[in-house]
């Protein structure tokens, strides 16, 4: 069905077609299933308007526009008629359509109100791009115009190497007045976006970023915390730990910095930075595939469980879906409170999108 | 101009406008033969002109609404424009472009997991190089270490250097296995890249910095 949704949508409307990637596999369900799940809502749909508020923002970075919508109504009612067949009546019809609108008057108010106080998409020039190991770089970059974020959000990245191809990255800085921000990439084998931003991603390309988004791991609280990061998951780790120390009142904050080998601790100048900024910061280095390794060995979850149960203290995980998963499980295994284990549902791996359709479903 | 009432076999269908039906003449019946009131028929013509004329107005008044709700609608970036919108598409067509779309995400796909085994085989290697390579550099440390401590004298001297010439080699050997990794991870990436790309017209296109 979303096959035939886009298909129709394509030849109707054929200058629509460069907006979307060339394989669309991984496409093609959201935009349906988005569409289904609000449209067969519209009863509550009080429920589903901050979703839609926020899917209409989001789209902005697409760089899709109001005149984009009567186009992807028509699609999907066309849809629905060829596979209702007689089912399809002119009721049926007005009813859908009428529902149609109504999310998509949500969508464009949103982002018309989005409109006149940020851009649909922030280019960044690529100021420096430090290869630190085989497979991660760190990219410092220069936003054209101011951009805001939380330490411990997230913002969707494109590079013209893979159009309308977006991935979600932490930052590893707060935000600066120089507009400066950095990024900490892994390539993952086969990933589109990562090995180009590792690879062949130069100083001086311009990458474009989305607005930022999610909310699980900035501090909202004035508590200690636990840090729990995996490879390149530091890199919001590390923002955190950068606005702690620009705060007026002192935290404790403990680090269990994972990787797989020695060689794989690609930020070590930083860390020693953080250190010398905040005193009250304990770093615990862990090391899982390297029995040579002088220091803690294990995966960082474990060992940050095992020094548990950090009572009074909130703490942050970031890191592969795997390692966020089971630390996640390590945590509950030890008696800690769900609500104190902080992650994003894989950050940086998942569209925004999807995590709405999750809280509609359940809403 | 006047309109006969009986003119009904002419060819052109004419617009019944006001004025038309105000002027109709209609012919005399014959004397004897009964007829309606001509008054009466007068006074009728002339209600029905009215009300077609306001007919009219009103028509014209919601035809000006309907316009300027569509200049709007288009002023506000929606459309609503009905002959844009065409509306049923062939199924057929719709069929045979799903079609190409699965076959170019198939040959995608396979072109993804190729890379993706092809690097994950490349990686498994280059952790394997490396960590051989740090092994023997370790070693030969060790060896150093022992012959400085055991044999200090003068005979023994040679035996070191050759040590450290080896420890100098091996870390050469480490750098250089480094290197050699990423510049043929680099070369992979770019043939990779050549796979991924669409046809040069489509990327053309699509380049769109603002």
């Amino acid at each position: 069905m979303p096959l035939f949704f886009y298909s129709t949508l394509f030849l109707t409307h054929p200058q629509l077609r460069e907006m979307f990637p060339a394989g669309m596999s991984a496409q093609r369900d959201k935009l349906v299933r988005a569409l289904g799940t609000v449209v067969s809502n519209v009863d509550d749909l009080d429920s589903a308007v901050p979703f839609l508020q926020q899917l209409g923002r989001d789209h902005r970075k697409f760089a899709v526009t109001a005149e984009h919508y009567p186009a992807v109504g028509q699609a999907l009612l066309a849809t629905l008629e060829h596979f209702l067949h007689d089912d399809w009546t002119p009721d049926l019809a007005a009813d859908w359509g009428a529902a149609y609108k109504l999310v998509a008057d949500v969508m464009t108010a949103a982002a018309g109100e989005d409109e006149q106080s940020s851009p649909p998409w922030w280019n960044a020039e690529v100021l420096r791009h430090e290869r630190r190991t085989l497979d991660i770089a760190v990219l410092t970059l220069r936003t054209d115009q101011p951009l805001k974020w939380l330490p411990g959000q997230s913002i969707a990245v494109e590079t013209e190497l893979r159009p309308r191809v977006w991935r979600y990255y932490s930052p590893a800085t707060p935000p600066r007045d120089d507009h400066l921000l950095e990024l900490h990439v892994r390539m993952v084998d086969g990933g589109a976006v990562s090995s180009a931003l590792v690879q062949a991603v130069t100083a001086g390309d311009v990458l474009r970023l989305g607005a930022p988004v999610g909310s699980r791991l900035t501090l909202d609280h004035g508590n200690d915390v636990v840090l729990v990061s995996g490879g390149t998951g530091f890199a919001p780790m590390k923002a955190l730990l950068s606005q702690i120390a620009q705060e007026p009142v002192p935290r404790n904050a403990q680090l269990f910095l994972g990787a797989r080998t020695a060689r794989d601790f690609y930020d070590s100048p930083a860390l020693q930075a953080l250190d010398r900024a905040l005193p009250s910061l304990r770093v615990t280095p862990v090391v899982s595939d390297d029995p040579r390794f002088p220091g803690v060995r294990g995966l960082a979850g474990e060992i940050a469980a095992r020094y548990g149960p950090w009572p009074g203290r909130e703490i942050y995980v970031c890191g592969s879906p795997a390692m966020v998963a089971g630390t996640q499980e390590l945590f509950h295994a030890a008696g800690v409170d769900a609500e104190r284990v902080h992650c994003e549902d894989f950050t940086g791996y998942q569209d925004p999108t999807e995590a709405g359709i999750g809280l509609l479903k359940r809403g | 101009m006047t309109l006969q009432a009986g003119d009904r076999h002419s060819a052109v269908r004419r617009v019944l406008t006001p004025e038309r039906i105000r002027s109709i003449t209609f012919s005399r019946t014959p004397l004897g033969r009964r007829g309606v009131d001509p008054d009466e028929v007068e006074l009728f013509q002339h209600r029905l002109a009215e009300e077609i004329a306001a007919g009219e107005a009103e028509n014209a008044r919601l035809r000006a609404e309907v316009d300027r709700l569509r200049d709007w609608y288009r002023s506000h970036g929606e459309n609503v424009d009905p002959v844009l919108l065409p509306r049923t598409v062939n199924v057929e067509a719709v069929n045979l472009l799903s079609e190409a779309q699965l076959q170019a995400e198939a040959y995608i796909a396979q072109a993804e997991a190729q890379c993706r085994r092809l690097t994950g085989d490349a990686r498994r290697q280059a952790v394997a190089l490396l960590s051989d390579a740090e092994q023997r550099a370790e070693i030969a440390a060790q060896e150093v270490a022992r012959a400085q401590h055991a044999s200090p004298d003068e005979r023994h001297t040679a035996e070191v250097e050759e040590m450290e010439r080896r420890l100098a080699w091996l870390r050469a050997f480490c750098h250089a296995v480094q290197v050699q990794l990423h510049a043929a991870s680099d070369a992979f990436a770019q043939e990779v890249d050549k796979l991924a790309q669409l046809p040069e017209h489509f990327t053309q296109r699509d380049r769109r910095r603002p």
